[in-house]
C-alpha cells in the first residue's frame, strides 16, 4: 500500500523565513511533503478555492502555516476564504506581530495556533518543525494494523 | 428727592413722609372744619326753631296768666270801689259781696276790711276755720293813711302774698282791704300748655321770686328764654321769665347730631388716611414699575449672558471634540507606525538572521575563522536591533491595553520574576533576599514586569561582584504602598537619578551592559498607569535602591 504524498503547505512572502522553515521541518523527518506558497492567492490556488488550481492543486495538506502580512491579500483572507469552504485543516499563523488585536483576530477567524516568529541561533527555525511536528502527528490517520 | 435704592433693590422714590402726613391732615382738617360748619348751621336752625316754638308756647301761657292776674286784681279793685262809693254795707251784704269774690277767683284766699283807727275787721275766707291774725291787723292799721295800695310778699316764693288797699268808706272812716293771694292759685301751673318743657319764674320788680314752676335748664342756649310783664299788681310790676326744661334741650339737640358729628369726624381721619394710602400706593407702585423695568433689563442681560455663555461652551465643546479627534487619529497613526516599524523592521532584521543562518549552514566549512566571527557580530547585532523592536513595541502597547486589575500577590510575582531573570547565565551566585510583601491591587501581567525589569537590572549591574545581593523589601504606609529593590551593583551618578526612566536613557555602554535603554521607562509607565511614582536611590558605588509605590485601596 503506498501512502499518499502528505503535504505541509507553508505561505510567506518572506523568502528567508520559507528556506529555514523548510529546513528545519525537512530535517525533523515529518514524513510530509513542503509546498510554498508566497502570496495568499497563491495559497488559496494550491488548496483548489479559488482561481485556475495548480499542478498538485486539491490535494488535502495535513497542515497550513501562514503568515499574516502579505503583499495582496494577508493571511487573515485566506484564513476566512478555508474556513468558509468547510475546511477543517489546522492552521497555524505564524507572524511578526506579536499584538494581542492580532492574535485574537486570529483565533476569531479559526486559526489553530499562533506562533510569533522569532530567532533563534542554535536552532534556526526550530520552533517551526516543533509546531509541525505537533499538529501534524496529531491529525496522523490511525496506521492500518497490514502495515505493521 | 432723588430716589434712592434700598438694600433690597427696590427703588422708592416721590414725596417725603412728612408731605404726605401734610395730605393726610388737611383732609382730617377740611373734613372736621366742613362737619363743624354743617353740624353748627344744623343746631343753629335746630335752636332757631326751638326757640321759636318756645316763645310761642310762653306767649300761650302767659296770656293765659295776663287775663288771670287781670280778673283777679280787678276784681279786688272793683270790691275796694264799691265800698268807697256806697259804704261797707250791712254785714250780711258784705259777706255775701266778699265771699262770692273769694269763690269766684281762686287765687284769693280771704278778703278782710280791718278799720284804720279802732282796728275793727271783718273777715270772709274760703277755709271757715281761718282767723284773721292780730299781725295783720296792726299791718293793715299802719297802712290805713298810705297814699296807695302795697304789696307784702311772704317769706320765701310760694308764700302768700298779702295786698293792702286803703278804702275812705265815709268822711271820717278810713279802712284797708286786705286780701291774701295764693300764688299757687293765681299763677299755677295747673291747666297751663306748659308740657314739661317749658319752666318759667315769676318775680317782682324788688327782686323777689314770687313762683316758679319747674327746673329751668342751666345752661339756656342765647335767645331761648323770654320774659314778659304782667299786669301792675297794687303798686308793684310782676314779671314772668320763660326758660325751657333740660329734658326740652335734649329733645332739641338730639342724638343725631352727636352721630352727624362723630361721624364726620372719623370719616375725616378716614378719608385723610385713605388719600396717604393712596398717594402712598401710587409712589409703591411707580417704584415698582421702575424696579420691575430694571429687572426686565437684567434678566434680558443674563439671558443674553446665558446665550453667549452657552453659545461659548458650544465653541468649546466643538473645539475639544476637534482636537480629541485629531488627538485619536493622531494615537491611531502612532498605533500604525508602531504596527508597520514592528512588522516591516523586524522583517528584515529576521530576514538577515535567517539568511546568517543558512549562511553559516551551508558555507560554514568554507569560512576562516574571521567570517565566522564577522557572522557572529552580524548575528549579535541583529538581535539587539530585534530586542530594541520588541520593547519599543512593548512600550507604545502599554498604554493601549485595558489592564484588568485584582488583588496581586507581589511576593509570588517577585518570586517567579526573579526566577525568570536569574536563568541568565552569570545570574548563579545572586544571593536574592525575598521577605513577605503586601499585597496589591492592580495587573499582574503588568507589575509583573515591572519586577522582571527592575530584577534583570539588578541582576545585570551586580554581574561583576563577587558576591552579588538582590533584596526586595516593601512598607505599607497611610496612602500608598511603597516597594523596593535593592542591590550591591555599580550604582548609577545619583545626579542622572530623574532621567534614569527616561525613554532610550542608557548611562552605560550597550558594549558593557547590554540593553536598548526601555526597562526603567516601561517600569515607570505601568507604575504611572496604577496611579502610582517611581524613584531611583543611589547608593554611591555601593549599589542602586529603586523604589515604587502604589496607591492603596485599589484606586486608578
Amino acid at each position: 500500500m503506498i501512502p499518499s504524498p502528505r503535504v505541509l503547505l507553508l505561505v510567506d512572502d518572506d523568502d528567508a523565513h520559507l528556506m529555514v522553515a523548510q529546513r528545519a521541518i525537512t530535517r525533523s523527518q515529518l514524513g510530509v511533503e513542503v509546498r510554498v506558497a508566497r502570496t495568499g492567492e497563491e495559497a488559496l490556488r494550491l488548496l483548489g478555492l479559488e482561481g485556475e488550481p495548480l499542478s498538485g492543486a486539491g490535494t488535502e495538506p495535513v497542515l497550513v502555516m501562514l503568515d499574516l502580512w502579505m503583499p495582496g491579500m494577508n493571511g487573515w483572507d485566506v484564513l476566512q476564504r478555508i474556513r468558509a469552504a468547510h475546511h477543517a485543516v489546522p492552521v497555524v499563523v505564524v507572524s511578526s506581530s506579536g499584538r494581542p488585536d492580532d492574535v485574537r483576530r486570529s483565533y476569531d477567524l479559526g486559526a489553530n495556533s499562533y506562533l510569533v516568529k522569532r530567532y533563534e541561533a542554535d536552532r534556526p527555525g526550530g520552533y517551526m518543525a516543533d509546531a509541525a511536528r505537533y499538529w501534524v502527528e496529531l491529525n496522523e490517520p490511525p496506521t492500518p494494523l497490514l502495515a505493521i | 428727592m432723588a430716589p434712592r435704592s434700598e438694600p433690597n433693590g427696590f427703588v422708592r422714590g416721590g414725596q417725603p413722609r412728612w408731605r404726605r402726613l401734610g395730605l393726610l391732615m388737611g383732609f382730617a382738617v377740611l373734613g372736621i372744619v366742613t362737619t363743624l360748619v354743617i353740624w353748627w348751621s344744623a343746631m343753629n336752625d335746630s335752636n332757631q326753631r326751638a326757640s321759636d316754638s318756645l316763645s310761642a308756647a310762653a306767649r300761650q301761657i302767659h296770656g293765659v296768666l295776663n287775663v288771670r292776674v287781670e280778673r283777679h286784681m280787678e276784681a279786688l279793685r272793683n270790691l275796694a270801689l264799691f265800698w268807697q262809693l256806697h259804704g261797707l254795707l250791712a254785714r250780711p251784704a258784705w259777706d255775701f259781696n266778699t265771699e262770692m269774690t273769694i269763690r269766684n277767683f281762686s287765687g284769693i284766699d280771704w278778703i278782710a276790711w280791718v278799720n284804720g283807727k279802732s282796728g275793727t275787721y271783718r273777715f270772709a275766707a274760703r277755709d271757715t276755720a281761718a282767723r284773721l291774725a292780730p299781725e295783720i291787723i296792726r299791718m293793715a292799721q299802719e297802712r290805713a293813711s298810705a297814699p296807695g295800695s302795697e304789696t307784702v310778699l311772704g317769706k320765701s316764693a310760694g308764700d302768700p302774698v298779702l295786698l293792702f288797699t286803703p278804702v275812705r268808706t265815709s268822711q271820717d272812716s278810713v279802712g284797708v282791704l286786705v286780701a291774701s293771694i295764693v300764688p299757687a292759685q293765681l299763677l299755677g301751673h295747673e291747666n297751663l300748655p306748659t308740657g314739661d318743657i317749658i319752666a318759667y319764674t315769676v318775680r317782682s320788680d324788688s327782686g323777689e321770686t314770687v313762683y316758679g314752676w319747674d327746673q329751668p335748664a342751666k345752661s339756656v342756649p342765647p335767645g331761648m328764654s323770654v320774659e314778659m310783664n304782667l299786669p301792675q299788681v297794687f303798686g308793684r310790676m310782676w314779671t314772668v321769665r320763660y326758660d325751657p326744661t333740660p329734658k326740652y334741650l335734649l329733645g332739641i339737640v338730639s342724638r343725631w347730631h352727636n352721630y352727624f358729628l362723630l361721624t364726620g369726624v372719623l370719616l375725616s381721619f378716614a378719608l385723610g388716611a385713605i388719600a396717604y394710602q393712596v398717594v402712598t400706593l401710587r409712589e409703591y407702585s411707580g417704584a415698582l414699575a421702575e424696579t420691575n423695568r430694571r429687572l426686565d433689563a437684567q434678566v434680558r442681560e443674563l439671558s443674553e449672558r446665558d446665550l453667549s455663555l452657552r453659545r461659548m461652551n458650544d465653541e468649546l465643546e466643538q473645539r475639544v471634540g476637534a482636537r480629541t479627534s485629531q488627538l485619536a487619529e493622531a494615537i491611531k497613526e502612532l498605533e500604525a507606525f508602531s504596527h508597520s516599524m514592528s512588522h516591516d523592521l523586524r522583517s528584515p532584521i529576521g530576514a538577515i538572521l535567517n539568511y546568517t543562518s543558512i549562511l553559516e549552514e551551508d558555507c560554514g566549512k568554507n569560512l576562516d575563522p574571521e567570517g565566522v566571527r564577522l557572522v557572529h557580530r552580524i548575528r549579535e547585532s541583529c538581535q539587539s536591533a530585534s530586542r530594541l523592536l520588541d520593547q519599543l513595541v512593548q512600550f507604545v502597547w502599554l498604554g493601549r491595553e485595558t489592564a484588568e486589575k485584582t488583588d496581586v500577590n507581589m511576593t509570588a510575582l517577585a518570586r517567579d520574576a526573579f526566577q525568570e531573570v536569574s536563568a541568565a547565565p552569570g545570574a548563579e551566585h545572586v544571593t536574592f533576599e525575598l521577605p513577605d510583601l503586601p499585597a496589591v491591587r492592580g495587573n499582574a501581567a503588568l507589575l509583573g514586569r515591572v519586577f522582571r525589569n527592575l530584577l534583570s537590572n539588578a541582576v545585570k549591574y551586580t554581574r561583576g561582584r563577587e558576591s552579588p545581593r538582590i533584596s526586595v523589601s516593601a512598607e505599607e504606609r497611610a496612602l500608598e504602598t511603597a516597594y523596593w529593590v535593592d542591590d550591591n551593583g555599580i550604582g548609577f551618578d545619583p545626579a542622572h537619578a530623574e532621567s534614569l526612566f527616561e525613554p532610550f536613557r542608557r548611562l552605560h555602554s550597550s558594549s558593557e551592559y547590554e540593553g536598548v535603554g526601555l526597562g526603567l521607562a516601561i517600569v515607570a509607565k505601568i507604575v504611572r498607569r496604577h496611579g502610582g511614582r517611581v524613584w531611583a536611590e543611589s547608593q554611591g558605588p555601593g549599589g542602586a535602591r529603586f523604589g515604587f509605590a502604589l496607591p492603596r485601596g485599589g484606586e486608578a
